[in-house]
């Protein structure tokens, strides 16, 4: 009888991977959930990909049709309020679970050598997603997106030397117009993903040759017990649990769309003046709630131009935490670092929560 | 193992007909081109925008139906299905590893 597993067997030697990851272990101590973010992580890239490719079957990318395709994908099509809103839902989770991979990593210094470009890739990532979030939100043209897509390009406006070339290149122009949106889908649905699937591959490779990083508390922990950290296989151990994490983290995003499905806002009047108190997506809100504290001037420069290259400075700041933050390097505590996460978590918490209630 | 693919493969099942009905939707009609008489312009423009999808139809389809939590509640059973054989899958795999069996090299 043909035997399907044992021909692929002979021509790829399924075997001596299945072998190889049977030999992997992942260290187990009180931090090992963490471990898991990342497969969630990619599990929600996995539903973005597809529910995004299902609603490119049906959307038109014009200022003229984008609305109305919309609008049809949500009462024409069948199944068309799932799929966007399962996309919309999976989306937002998906930037909520990459902030959290992000400050887990943080606080467990898992950015020391030799990871410091995991980490470097893992920052990157964090960028596209927010993008990839951001642009998004912009598609179905509606009010909101238009009124989103004046503020949010308003902020690189803001950069001094590149800021109006790069509002220029964000907008098509000046102002945002039709031309607008087919940047926009073109970074959404071009740009945005084909960098994400580079950046997660090499991300992937680099957590496979390097293994999980234990944080120097256990380790020290372990070295003054003088007992072996223990670990289990991640084949089939840790892929079973992150199966059943993935089951149920699709549940919760089905049951969102369900719940709340994803809304449509007023078409666009190129003519009707900006609302009071425009704001951006959720996950900016932090940026632009600090931008609405600061003055109009700070000692004659713009208070805008003040607060972005401030934030861009803190954000180099993290971003090179492995090469400046020496103590975690040398396998020490680093207290320092570790109340800077803490910092960072509660500025963007809060200012997140004012930004949205205000 | 055999009873989480068999779930799975009706999860996936259920997913592709749902996917086969999602893409096999026949799309609206285009509007006819623009014609030159000018008493079809205003019966163009008039069907043009009985087809259009308003904002009301829209808030319509956002409603939670008795159908749609059905399909939920289906949709968290099989899930729940599914994990209560993974438990036992990974309590069967713990057994082997604490036999040593995982390593070993496959032959």
């Amino acid at each position: 009888m043909f035997n399907v597993k044992k021909e692929i067997n002979e021509r790829i030697g399924l075997d001596a991977i299945v072998s190889l990851a049977r030999k992997k272990m992942v260290p187990m101590h009180r931090h090992s959930a963490w471990y898991y973010m990342g497969g969630l992580l990619l599990f929600l890239c996995m539903i973005q990909g597809l529910t995004g490719i299902m609603l490119l079957f049906y959307y038109k990318p014009s200022a003229e049709t984008a609305y109305q395709s919309i609008a049809e994908i949500m009462v024409n099509v069948p199944y068309g309020w799932l799929i966007r809103s399962v996309h919309h839902w999976a989306s937002n989770l998906m930037i909520v679970a990459a902030f959290v991979h992000f400050f887990s990593t943080f606080f467990v210094k898992a950015y020391r050598r030799p990871r410091e470009i995991t980490w470097l890739t893992g920052m990157a990532l964090l960028v596209v997603v927010l993008f990839l979030g951001y642009t998004g939100y912009t598609l179905p043209f509606d009010e909101r997106a238009f009124f989103a897509l004046n503020v949010g390009t308003d902020m690189p406006g803001a950069i001094p030397v590149v800021g109006k070339y790069m509002l220029e290149f964000l907008r098509g122009g000046e102002n945002v117009g039709p031309q607008t949106l087919n940047r926009f889908f073109a970074l959404h649905v071009g740009l945005l993903p084909a960098a994400l699937l580079l950046i997660v591959g090499v991300h992937l490779l680099l957590v496979q040759l390097l293994g999980m990083s234990v944080p120097v508390s256990i380790l020290k922990k372990a070295e003054a017990e003088k007992k072996e950290i223990p670990a289990k296989p991640m084949f089939p151990h840790l892929l079973w649990h992150d199966v059943i994490n993935c089951l149920l983290l699709l549940g919760l995003v089905v049951t969102l769309a369900v719940i709340m499905p994803s809304e449509l806002g007023l078409e666009i009047d190129y003519l009707k003046p900006a609302p009071e108190g425009v704001k951006p997506d959720w996950f900016f809100l932090w940026v632009y709630q600090i931008l609405k504290w600061l003055p109009t001037f700070i000692a004659g420069i713009e208070g805008e131009v003040v607060g972005i290259v401030g934030l861009a400075i803190a954000a180099c700041i993290i971003a090179l935490a492995p090469f400046i933050d020496r103590r975690s390097q040398r396998g020490e505590l680093s207290p320092a670092f570790t109340i800077l996460g803490i910092v960072s978590l509660l500025v963007f918490v809060i200012c997140t929560l004012i930004g949205y209630f205000s | 193992m055999k009873k989480i693919c068999v779930l799975s493969l009706i999860g996936m099942l259920l997913f592709i007909g749902l996917l086969a009905r999602y893409v096999c939707a026949a799309e609206p009609a285009a509007p006819a081109p623009a014609a030159t008489i000018a008493t079809e312009e205003v019966k163009d423009a008039a069907s043009e925008a009985d087809q259009k999808v308003s904002l009301a139809q829209v808030e319509k389809s956002r409603v939670v139906t008795g159908d749609r939590l059905y399909g939920l509640a289906g949709l968290w059973l099989l899930i729940a299905l599914v994990i209560f054989l993974i438990r036992y899958q990974i309590r069967d795999d713990e057994k082997l590893y604490q036999e040593g069996y995982y390593s070993k090299d496959l032959e």
